[in-house]
């Protein structure tokens, strides 16, 4: 007798969507419960659109020493090694950087088209900056920095929550973030199916390249979302560290798998920023990733299957 | 030390060295911030360390901090054991026909 099909479900979350699956489907109300809660604590520790977060907080009370949450350490001891281990190529205190290509509420809320310029503010103050004692567990954020943990918080939660889940189910669980995938526990029979696109929401499994994963992570990082136009510039929300503007346009859209979301979310979002040296810079790393340019065919590195390339980018 | 935190440590003053930006405070400068501060906040324009417990005094602070205090969660997250991007165990694969579990990636 086959094991059943597994079950899944869907649901707005952290800005974007949620989606839950489980190799049981006797457990799937018991998992979606654990997963609410994870992505609660998430959005209230590492909201920066949110008043009541933790992180607005932090960031009022720049310049002291402030107690945090396990949930709020948690997030920027990741932030922090993201930006470690790129060079600072993802660095978290981007804050004011993004504020100024006119990401400063809530996405569904921040104007698609305004004639005011996007003013890229300079280079990031710097990761290093940010101290953090794990004994206290306090944070010192210096004045003037703002953190935007966007690029890792998420991801973590995937980790967080599918590792959670399966410890608590025991069941194989693939946890999807938006873009960002955590799979925990055993997998079913051949691997969790992901269809990769520009668009998470917006796939098509006909036409877009399908992969098999069986634990991990796996994350795209993308220019095709989350874009806004300023003063006749089209913009979008990763910035480049060094620059405090977006970077040189040379990939569309970026998929890395690697042992954690995280890592594969942090190797994405450096592959947008590196541009032309993303392709040796993931190979370098072993992390199998599939690029695709803005136009052009999409390039494989690193183990990627070269059936599941896709027909790349418009020319 | 610890040799988690030191091996921590070493590695971030790699970073130092490569920064490029490394506006060092003068002795004056940074003991004008630390009494200022009242903590060991002196150096902050140079590259640091960013987990040192010796470098964030006790929270002079007031008002709710001690409402988290009950979690422990914190450092607990280790994602790859040695703080690199750690590739995953399998590449992902074409997958089989009959294949079940069905998500998507993409830019959110």
């Amino acid at each position: 007798m086959s094991a059943p099909a597994p079950a899944a479900v869907r649901f707005p979350a952290l800005g974007t969507t949620a989606e839950l699956l489980v190799t049981d489907p006797a457990l799937l109300a018991g998992a979606e419960r654990l997963l609410r809660e994870r992505l609660a604590v998430v959005d209230a520790a590492c909201s920066r659109f949110r008043a009541d977060s933790e992180i607005s907080r932090l960031h009022r009370r720049a310049g002291s020493a402030v107690a945090v949450s396990g949930a709020l350490f948690a997030a920027l001891e990741v932030a922090l090694r993201a930006a470690e281990r790129t060079d600072g190529l993802v660095d978290p205190t981007v804050g004011e950087a993004v504020k100024g290509m006119g990401y400063d509420r809530d996405f569904a809320l921040v104007a698609p088209d305004d004639a005011a310029p996007a003013i890229a503010g300079g280079a990031a103050p710097g990761w290093w900056r940010v101290r953090l004692d794990p004994r206290t567990r306090q944070v010192v954020l210096p004045r003037g920095v703002s953190l935007d943990l966007g690029a890792t918080a998420k991801a973590l939660a995937a980790d967080q929550a599918a590792g959670e889940i399966a410890t608590a189910t025991g069941c194989g669980v693939l946890v999807a973030l938006g873009g960002d995938l955590a799979a925990a526990g055993s997998a079913p029979e051949g691997g969790w199916r992901v269809t990769v696109g520009d668009d998470h929401s917006r796939t098509d499994p006909a036409h877009d390249p399908l992969v098999a994963v069986g634990a991990g992570g796996l994350a795209t990082s993308s220019v095709a979302r989350r874009t806004w136009r300023r003063a006749g510039r089209t913009v979008h929300h990763i910035v480049d560290p060094r620059t405090g503007d977006i970077p040189a346009a040379v990939w569309r859209t970026v998929t890395v798998a690697a042992a954690t979301c995280v890592a594969a979310n942090t190797a994405s979002t450096a592959a947008i920023v590196l541009g032309h040296d993303a392709p040796s810079w993931l190979a370098r790393h072993r992390l199998p990733a599939r690029l695709v340019p803005l136009s052009g065919p999409a390039v494989g590195v690193a183990g990627w299957p070269d059936g599941a390339r896709g027909k790349g980018g418009a020319s | 030390m610890d040799p988690t935190v030191h091996t921590r440590v070493a590695r971030r003053d790699q970073a130092r060295r490569r920064a490029t930006v490394a506006t060092r405070v003068t002795a004056v400068a940074a003991a004008a911030l630390a009494a200022a501060f009242g903590f060991a906040f002196a150096r902050q324009g140079t590259p640091q360390p960013s987990t040192d417990s010796s470098q964030v005094a006790p929270s002079t602070s007031g008002g709710d901090d001690g409402q988290y205090q009950d979690e422990d969660e914190g450092g607990a997250y280790d994602d790859d054991g040695g703080g690199r991007l750690l590739p995953p165990a399998q590449a992902p694969s074409l997958p089989e026909s009959g294949a079940t579990g069905h998500s998507s990636t993409g830019g959110s």
